[in-house]
């Protein structure tokens, strides 16, 4: 396959980022926001036209 | 506040659950305790995923922590999303399209087709290549991902494979390939490739098939004559 190929990005990593509402983020401790990477985001979002429904051990 | 998962439980499966990817994957999470809080409606699904636009942004899982009774639960979903729509996004969209079309060529075979009944209950109005990328994730949510596995071809893109159809596939190609794909992926050697304007639900394939099933429709309702064109307004003389 065409990507088998080492990128430049190779070392690249991304921490986690947590979408909080601003009520999230002012109760949050310093260490929680650092741990977390929270960023305020209160933007409302369209439904997916499809997503994930949440099964147990057993279900299927 | 649901009986579900709390919102600390569902942030430290997420962490986990990155740090297992080695922290390769561009994503954010929104994290609410419903689906209402997340998109303003009642719902009881567990997540969702909004693709980046571009590989110079981040895409969005958004995960509903309350309507998950289980840590396991929430893991599922975070591979539904995430090893399933994040990770075929990694092929190129050629490379997705042919995936998508294996998929739908083999809606009938033994190994796919309780994954195909399943999305179509589900979904029975969303265009076919959408469905058979629901049916590519749903194989993601309960694939093993604990080491050590066997990585194999990666032949799910591939024209010919396995099978009476030509293009059929089998759902150990499909587990293969996400296997293969989760440790590219944790090696850093593959990113998303296919973004929204390339995918192939927004392309022809999806207009074809969508004509198809106009055709169809207007021939079950015996509309298959000839629109008249509307006449154009006598000239004054």
């Amino acid at each position: 396959m065409s990507d088998n190929v080492p990128t430049k990005d190779n070392d690249k990593t991304y921490a986690p980022r947590f979408l909080v509402t601003q009520e999230e983020f002012d109760k949050a401790t310093q260490e929680e926001i650092e741990k977390f990477n929270y960023v305020v985001d209160e933007t409302p979002m369209t439904p997916p036209r499809t997503y994930s429904i949440p099964t147990e051990d057993g279900d299927e | 506040m649901s009986k579900g998962l709390t919102l600390d439980d569902a942030k430290s499966v997420i962490l986990s659950f990155a740090e297992s990817l080695n922290f390769r994957i561009p994503l954010d999470y929104k994290v609410r305790d419903s689906w209402k809080e997340l998109y303003g409606v009642d719902g009881t699904a567990g997540g969702g995923f909004h693709s980046a636009e571009s590989v110079s942004e981040r895409g969005i899982v958004t995960i509903a922590a309350g309507n998950h009774r289980s840590k396991a639960a929430l893991q599922r979903t975070l591979q539904h999303e995430v090893l399933g729509h994040y990770l075929i996004n990694t092929y190129s969209p050629m490379e997705k399209k042919q995936i998508i079309r294996n998929i739908i060529a083999s809606e009938n075979s033994p190994s796919l087709s309780p994954h195909w009944e399943k999305v179509k209950t589900i979904y029975p109005d969303v265009p076919i290549s959408i469905q058979a990328e629901e049916v590519y994730a749903s194989i993601a949510e309960r694939i093993d991902i604990s080491p050590p596995f066997q990585l194999t071809t990666d032949n799910v893109s591939l024209n010919a494979s396995k099978g009476v159809n030509d293009n059929e596939i089998a759902i150990e190609d499909i587990e293969n390939s996400i296997l293969t794909r989760f440790s590219l992926l944790k090696d850093g050697k593959i990113q998303q490739k296919t973004f929204p304007n390339t995918d192939v639900h927004s392309g022809p394939y999806v207009g074809s098939d969508l004509e198809r099933r106009v055709t169809q429709w207007r021939n079950n309702h015996g509309m298959d004559k000839e629109i008249a064109k509307p006449t154009e307004p006598a000239p004054r003389i």
